[in-house]
Formats: C-alpha cells, sequence, structure tokens
C-alpha cells in the first residue's frame, strides 16, 4: 500500500480534525494546514482535496460561506453540529487504530532470562 | 493582490483544462492564486510562479477532479443508488408476500424491475451527461435500451400482457447492436478508458449484490415450489433475470480487462461470440431447443476459457478448471436427457441434490475473484433453472 492510499483512507478525519481546531478554513488554506502539520510530508492535490470537501459538505458536515478577498470569491468551510460529532468520532477511532498498529509494528521487548539463578 | 490581467490568465488556463462546473472554478481560482502569491512572497516573479504551480498539475488533472466531484454532488447518481436499494427492497418484499400468498406480490415483483430500470436508466444517463468526452456513450445507451427492453419482456409476461414477443425481438437487436458496438470501440481505442467500462467500475459492487438477491430470491422460489408442487413462474422469471444479468456482468469484466490490453483481439472475437451465445436464446419462441442448448454450451465453455486465462492464482486455477468441467458434463448430460437423445429422468432428485450441494462449494472457493465468482453465480442460476424449469 503506498503513503496516497494511505491519505486517501485518513483524509476524511484529517479535514474533520482541521476544521473542528479552526472556526473555518478554505480550501489552499487546509492544504497548507496539512503540509505544514506533516512536516511537507503529506501534500494534498486538488484531486484528493476537493471531492472530499463537496462530499462532507453533500452529507450535512460542512457549511460554506462566500467572501470576497482581493477581486476574487473565497470558499469557506466549517463544521457543523453533526460534523463536530463526526470529527470526535473519526479522530478517536484513528487514534485507537494507530495504537493498535503501533503495538503490532514495535516488537514488544522479551523479558531476560536469568540464568544466574540470583 | 493580483492584477486583473494575471487572474484572467489563470482563469484561461482552467477553461482550457475543461472546467465548466462555476462552484468548483472559483474555488480552484482562488487556491491557484493564493498559491501563485504565496510563492511571490519569496520573491518570484508572477511568471515563474505561475509557471511552477502550472508545472505541478498532471494533464487532465482538473478534468478527472471536476468529474468526481460532479458524481459526489450529482443528485442523478444519488438517485439511481436509491432505486437500486428500492428494487433489492421490492424483490425480496415481492417474494415475501408470494410465499405468503398475500395480496399485492404480483405488483411488488414489477414494482421492483421498474425500479431497477429506473437505476440502470438514472445511472446510465448521470454517466453520459458528466463524462462527455468518454468514448462509447451510444453503445452505452444501446446496451441500456436493451436491458430495459428485456425488463419489459418478462413483465409483459408475468402480467400476461401481449406484446411481450416484440419486447424480447428488440430487446435482443439492442443487444447484439451493443455488443458489436462495444467491440469495436474498444478494438480502435485499444488502451484507452470507454465510458461503458469507467462506470462498470463505478457500478460493478452493486450490480454485483443485486445479483446475490436475485440469485438467493431465485433458488428460495424454486425450492419452496419443489416442496409445495405449486407454479415456479415467479422463481423461473427472477432466474432467467440472474442469468442475463450476470451474463452482462461477465461479458463488462472482461471488456474492461481488454480495454486496458491492446494485444487481445482473439479474445475480443471469442467475448463477441460470448455475447450472442448469450443473447440469441432470449428468442426461445423462435429458435428450437436444440441450437439453444448448443449456445449456452458455446458460452460455457468460451467464457469460461476467457476467465481461465485470467486466474493469476495457481492454488485456484484446477478448482475453476474442474467446477467449469464439472458443470460442463453435467449441461450436456441434462441438454441430451431433456432432448431424449439419453435415458435418464432430468428431474431426479437422488442426482440432482447431491449436484446442488457439489455446485455450492464453488461460492465459498471463488469468493474472492469478482470475476469466477459472476461465473458461478451465473452457472448456479442456470443449473436452479434447469430443475422443474416450465418457462
Amino acid at each position: 500500500m503506498s503513503s496516497k492510499e494511505f491519505i486517501r483512507g485518513t483524509l476524511k478525519t484529517i479535514i474533520l480534525k482541521l476544521l473542528a481546531e479552526n472556526k473555518q478554513l478554505y480550501g489552499y488554506e487546509i492544504s497548507q494546514r496539512v503540509a505544514e502539520l506533516s512536516g511537507d510530508e503529506i501534500q494534498l492535490t486538488y484531486g484528493a482535496l476537493y471531492p472530499v470537501l463537496y462530499k462532507l459538505e453533500s452529507e450535512g458536515l460542512l457549511i460554506t460561506t462566500s467572501e470576497i478577498v482581493d477581486n476574487r470569491a473565497r470558499k469557506y468551510y466549517s463544521l457543523t453540529k453533526k460534523g463536530h460529532e463526526l470529527a470526535r468520532e473519526k479522530v478517536n477511532e484513528l487514534q485507537k487504530f494507530t495504537d493498535i498498529l503501533k503495538n503490532i509494528l514495535v516488537p514488544i521487548p522479551q523479558p531476560k532470562m536469568n540464568l544466574s539463578g540470583t | 493582490m493580483r492584477t486583473k490581467l494575471d487572474i484572467e490568465e489563470i482563469e484561461l488556463f482552467l477553461d482550457r483544462q475543461g472546467l465548466s462546473f462555476k462552484p468548483l472554478k472559483a474555488e480552484l481560482l482562488d487556491h491557484l492564486i493564493s498559491d501563485v502569491e504565496s510563492r511571490m512572497r519569496y520573491g518570484e516573479t508572477f511568471e515563474i510562479a505561475w509557471n511552477q504551480v502550472k508545472g505541478e498539475i498532471p494533464s487532465n488533472h482538473f478534468k478527472i477532479l471536476q468529474q468526481q466531484t460532479m458524481e459526489t454532488i450529482d443528485t442523478r447518481f444519488r438517485i439511481s443508488r436509491i432505486f437500486s436499494n428500492l428494487f433489492l427492497a421490492l424483490m425480496i418484499m415481492g417474494s415475501f408476500f408470494k410465499f405468503m400468498h398475500l395480496p399485492g406480490a404480483g405488483i411488488l415483483l414489477i414494482s421492483s424491475f421498474i425500479a431497477l430500470a429506473i437505476s440502470l436508466l438514472s445511472g446510465s444517463l448521470s454517466g453520459l451527461i458528466i463524462n462527455r468526452g468518454k468514448q462509447g456513450g451510444i453503445w452505452l445507451v444501446t446496451l441500456v435500451l436493451g436491458v430495459l427492453l428485456l425488463l419489459t419482456a418478462y413483465c409483459f409476461r408475468i402480467l400476461h400482457l401481449p406484446g411481450a414477443e416484440l419486447a424480447a425481438i428488440v430487446s435482443v437487436g439492442l443487444l447484439l447492436v451493443s455488443v458489436l458496438g462495444i467491440t469495436i470501440i474498444i478494438r480502435r481505442h485499444s488502451g484507452e478508458e470507454n465510458l461503458l467500462t469507467f462506470l462498470h467500475e463505478k457500478y460493478a459492487s452493486s450490480i454485483q449484490r443485486a445479483l446475490v438477491v436475485l440469485l438467493s430470491v431465485g433458488v428460495l422460489f424454486k425450492i419452496v415450489a419443489a416442496a409445495k408442487g405449486s407454479d415456479f413462474f415467479v422463481g423461473d422469471v427472477t432466474l432467467i433475470l440472474l442469468i442475463y444479468g450476470a451474463g452482462i456482468q461477465l461479458l463488462l469484466f472482461l471488456w474492461r480487462a481488454m480495454a486496458g490490453n491492446i494485444q487481445q483481439s482473439q479474445n475480443m472475437v471469442l467475448t463477441a461470440i460470448c455475447a450472442i451465445c448469450l443473447f440469441l436464446p432470449i428468442l426461445n419462441f423462435y429458435i428450437p431447443f436444440a441450437p439453444r442448448m448448443v449456445m449456452a454450451f458455446t458460452f460455457y465453455i468460451l467464457s469460461g476459457y476467457l476467465i481461465y486465462q485470467r486466474v493469476d492464482n495457481v492454488t485456484i486455477r484446477p478448482w475453476f478448471l474442474l467446477f467449469a468441467g464439472l458443470n460442463i458434463v453435467h449441461f450436456m448430460g441434462w441438454s441430451l436427457m431433456k432432448m431424449e437423445v439419453l435415458p435418464g429422468d432430468v428431474q431426479n432428485i437422488l442426482y440432482s441434490i447431491p449436484v446442488a450441494i457439489i455446485f455450492v462449494v464453488p461460492f465459498w472457493l471463488f469468493r474472492k475473484n469478482k470475476l469466477m465468482l459472476t461465473y458461478w453465480v451465473l452457472v448456479f442460476g442456470a443449473f436452479a433453472l434447469q430443475f422443474t424449469q416450465n418457462i
């Protein structure tokens, strides 16, 4: 599985989490925050970001507002009540899952055998 | 803040990329300008920053993005999903009503066919509108119309309405024309994605679910009807629809595999022959039993061969060969007994029950391979239909 597939599987949660921590964000801002928080390890493509944003909006998890900034329209996304609830749920789920993965991937140190008999 | 000319240049770029959905275009315009501005803060000129941003966008990226976004929000796709779920719910309810001899069972079953028809129509039309640039739209419409007329023909048969034969003839005509068109399009544009295979990739799992429900309902009808000694008609109609549904699903899987591979001309011809052998027996009122059986036999062998070629798993290959071979031998024996060439009773329960038990095993064996599983759904549906068939 490539890192792209990991991102695809967790992008919804990442976006919900970012929006839960910020009152509102616009598309470019979300991609920049993700890059910043991941130390430039995750660079969201347009094709990854926007379909998810539109999907979350169509599911009633996000609401949008538009503002004119520097002569162009800017669309801001923020979480609805349902979105906040799901964000909490999804983040908890993902944290639990990463803990489980850590346990699987990091070998548990074996207790040393005491051969001296002391 | 960018000048009007800079913004126009970026807008023009988005237009050339084929972006026509205004809300998305406005959002991407803001995204691109923000990106350019951010780079300019590090001392780049607009030209250099804009060329850097453009250079990072793969070709067709925005076009694909627009398609994906449209599919996400397009209510027509939602309509298609709602009606496919409605079809399954009505089918199950109708079957339950029929078993319990409650009034309204026939209406529920017919309504389930109508829901399936609406689902197919709305899904394919939405796909056609959103993916205008893709090849093969006309053949998708022909195929869907053929399937809809086939459903109409069987609805008319259930309701004993005149016109069932005419609907079946037109349906077969459309299905055969679509096979020809699809074969040509795959051959001419090999290596490219066409609309039919593109949409099938999205809907394959839903079709598979519907096939499993049809098989369960059809087999249940046959078991209850056999136990009670009552009418087999609804079970038979369900199984016939299942056979054609699974057959079309199988063809679509094969076409999809061929669309991505240029070296497939021989297999394309074999798939087209498979399709002809699948669709012509619909005209059972014109084509006698023996030629229909030869066609079914040819279909089993050719489709089995095409699937066998695509099985990479060496553990499962011999199993597929064994069960496909068993089915062909069983089918040949059944046909010859039915035509009274061989002595024996085709309905002998001492023979049918062990065969049914053996034929259940491949569902578990092939569960991870969609192609083999679809083949077996068709085989099992045909086996259940052979048992006390009266249509």
